[in-house]
């Protein structure tokens, strides 16, 4: 007999630190996340990347306290356990050129220890969900940018995570492939927390379901899309209201 | 709040995920089961993988490179093995100082793989400890090495199978252990793949690996040469490496491919222990205990299998017996030269028989080395490369009469013995019956002495070598002196 999962929050954290020398990329950082697309926002250096990898347990804090599905990131029996239901997608994402995309997805189904009789299903449903199965078999060489976007995204979803930490996941999409991305992050996010690095504000309004600003380390803001566009109506710059919302929050918290 | 897989009927703490798929929760649960057990064994998936890098990655490059590089130094020098189990898989070792470092080239290249397609964070991110990957890549560069000498391999056994006359002894504890060399270097290479972050390290550890080879083979002698898998020669088919040997040197490799993959793979070090304890005995054994361990003879392949048509005797060693019936007549033609001469050759045995010693050989036998004078098909060429013949070898056989029975030093020779060595020289030549023989260098006093002999009739011709055979039995000095002063 099959039992559902219940998780209670899927991201907690509490004054996490991270630094790297003297410099503190995250600075007492606090963040709480359950189901749903989340936005990850800010400029560049702000802490965006460095956090999505605290939270791929890649990266270690300093201090602080980091809580994934429940399980405390400093429990290392348990790590193993949370690693299976995480998928990422890095900014930077390393692939194997002489896989075919098949191949790629398979070998991080593998990586991620699914049963070996979910496997075949769940890498076609997969590659299908991010639109490349008429190239499954196409080497990841061949592919382009979008192409192999996309493959990585493959690879982050093929276990059906409970957590999807996606680090710049539309550079390289045109814009009817983005559209459809969104689309398949609305589909995740019903019944995971999904985590969207981003620079792209339209993404985080068109898909996210709340938003996250993350200035020098820390938290500045926390809302939905719309309560960032209320921000800027007074003081922000930019072409649209979420734009004007996301410069006017920043200017405020460099003037604290 | 806790992660839960709920009870039946049991309420917990927490969210229920709504739309969830009925897969992903069996998905998560069977995962944590196996998990729970400690291992996922070698799954279907696993062996999915490791196809995939079997085709993917450096390993059909080391199966290609391998196969070409081998095959080429295997059927440059063919008479060293054709017709032959033994000295078959032993080439195979002896070429193996040219291959160990294309595999361990190719296992560091493939290990180096995550660093130069910067794709760290994502393998750091999965739940498969890290070290199973990298197993997994040894694996296939090791299958691909394997396959690559395997075919080299095969392609000599298909040509020995046609005409070999001996199943061999032991050969293929040889072969084995040139395939654990070849998981070993990889291995070796795996690690320094992982361990050392440049793009140079995959052509610095075959370096490593060739150089290591080198400095194995310049301790000839001492019992480190068995620490290499690489041998540097082969033997006639005679003798072959004692299975103990064979059997620590297969030890060696496997608890050195072991403790080294553990070391780069595992957190849990102590594992080592074990593979590296048994490493360690096995190399002391063979380093130290070289007198109970080496060549040793194997007398089924020396056993004489001899012409029984009623002509002059020939006999081949049953290992090289192939060579009977292509041997049989130009041997026949070189006996017949030696009808009048007294004390002359009349039957004709394979060398090897004997160890190549000629004092062991009974009078009236010629000792003929036809080794090389294989040809790549197990037939018996006419010349090989250096202009031997199955004559050359006749006239090795009449100038080493000499030595049957007279102990010559090999040191500065006293005027007695330089008397016994020309008249050895000058039979020598007159088995090969040309006057002005192409390519030797003769001394000007025994070519005078050589053309002397030539000039004379054949009876007495033949005279001279019934004494001169008269003198070898007994090593009579005196009588070789005065053989060499009858041609001044």
């Amino acid at each position: 007999m099959t039992v559902p999962t219940m998780i209670g929050t899927h991201v907690d954290v509490r004054d996490l630190v991270v630094r790297f020398g003297k410099r503190a990329a995250l600075d007492r950082l606090d963040l709480t996340l359950d189901t749903g697309v989340h936005g990850l926002l800010g400029p560049n250096g702000a802490g965006k990347t460095t956090l999505m990898r605290v939270l791929a347990t890649v990266a270690t804090p300093t201090s602080g306290h980091v809580s994934l599905l429940d399980h405390e990131l400093g429990d290392h029996g348990r790590l193993r356990q949370v690693r299976r239901r995480l998928g990422y997608l890095p900014q930077q994402f390393g692939y194997y050129p002489r896989f075919t995309v098949r191949e790629f997805v398979e070998y991080f189904a593998w990586l991620k220890e699914m049963p070996a009789a979910q496997v075949p299903t769940a890498v076609d449903r997969a590659i299908e969900r991010v639109g490349l199965l008429d190239r499954a078999d196409e080497r990841l060489k061949k592919l382009s940018g979008g192409m192999l976007r996309r493959a990585g995204i493959a690879q982050a979803i093929v276990n059906d995570p409970d957590l999807l930490l996606l680090d710049e996941p539309t550079a390289g999409l045109d814009p009817e492939q983005r559209v459809a991305f969104r689309e398949l992050l609305r589909t995740i996010g019903v019944d995971a927390c999904v985590v969207v690095a981003t620079h792209l504000v339209e993404d985080v309004t068109a898909a996210c379901t709340d938003v996250t600003l993350i200035n020098d380390g820390r938290t500045v803001f926390r809302g939905t899309h719309e309560e960032l566009a209320a921000a800027g109506n007074d003081a922000g710059t930019g072409d649209s209201a979420i734009e004007r919302g996301y410069t006017a929050v920043l200017r405020a918290a460099r003037q604290r | 709040m806790s992660l839960v897989r709920e009870g039946a009927g049991q309420e917990q703490p927490g969210r229920e995920q709504p739309g969830r798929d009925q897969a992903g929760r069996e998905q998560a649960g069977r995962a944590d089961r196996v998990g729970k057990r400690g291992s996922v064994g070698i799954d279907r998936t696993t062996w999915r993988a490791l196809r995939t890098e079997l085709i993917r990655g450096t390993a059909p490059m080391a199966a290609l490179s391998i196969a070409v590089a081998g095959g080429a130094m295997l059927f440059n020098e063919t008479e060293r093995w054709a017709g032959r189990w033994n000295p078959l898989a032993e080439y195979i070792s002896v070429i193996l100082f040219a291959l160990l470092p294309l595999a361990a080239a190719a296992g560091a290249w493939q290990a180096g793989r995550e660093r130069r397609r910067r794709i760290g964070d994502l393998l750091d991110s999965t739940a498969r400890p890290s070290g199973q990957p990298l197993v997994l890549a040894w694996a296939a560069v090791t299958l691909g090495a394997f396959a690559g000498l395997l075919l080299v391999w095969a392609s000599g056994a298909v040509l020995v199978a046609r005409v070999a006359t001996y199943g061999g002894r032991g050969w293929w504890l040889t072969l084995a252990v040139a395939f654990a060399g070849l998981a070993a270097a990889a291995a070796i290479g795996v690690a320094a793949g992982r361990l050392i972050p440049s793009r140079v390290v995959a052509p610095v550890i075959g370096l490593v690996v060739f150089v290591s080879m080198g400095m194995g083979s310049g301790t000839n002698g001492s019992g480190y040469t068995w620490l290499t898998p690489s041998m540097d020669w082969t033997g006639y088919g005679v003798e072959h490496v004692s299975t103990d040997a064979r059997l620590l040197q297969l030890l060696w490799l496997a608890g050195l491919t072991v403790t080294v993959l553990v070391l780069v793979s595992s957190r849990r070090r102590w594992l080592v222990v074990a593979p590296a304890a048994a490493a360690i005995v096995a190399a002391a054994w063979l380093v130290n205990d070289t007198r109970d361990v080496g060549w040793q003879r194997d007398p089924a392949a020396a056993e004489l299998v001899c012409t029984d048509d009623g002509g002059p005797e020939v006999c081949m060693t049953r290992v090289n017996a192939f060579l009977l019936e292509d041997a049989k007549g130009p041997v026949r033609e070189q006996l017949a030269r030696w009808e009048g001469i007294d004390g002359g050759f009349v039957r004709a045995v394979d060398s090897t028989a004997h160890g190549h010693d000629p004092s062991s050989l009974p009078d009236g036998t010629a000792g003929l080395d036809l080794s090389w004078l294989v040809s790549w098909n197990g037939g018996l060429s006419e010349q090989n490369e250096y202009g031997e013949t199955v004559q050359t070898s006749f006239a090795s056989s009449a100038g080493g009469v000499v030595n049957r029975h007279c102990d010559l030093d090999g040191g500065e020779p006293s005027p007695e013995e330089q008397a016994v060595i020309w008249a050895g020289e000058i039979a020598y030549y007159w088995v090969l019956g040309d006057p002005d023989p192409v390519g030797m260098v003769l001394g000007e006093g025994e070519n005078h002495e050589f053309q002397t002999l030539l000039a004379k009739p054949e009876v007495e011709q033949k005279d001279w070598l019934s004494r001169y055979m008269m003198a070898a039995r007994s090593c009579d000095t005196d009588m070789f002196a005065a053989l060499v002063r009858e041609l001044q």
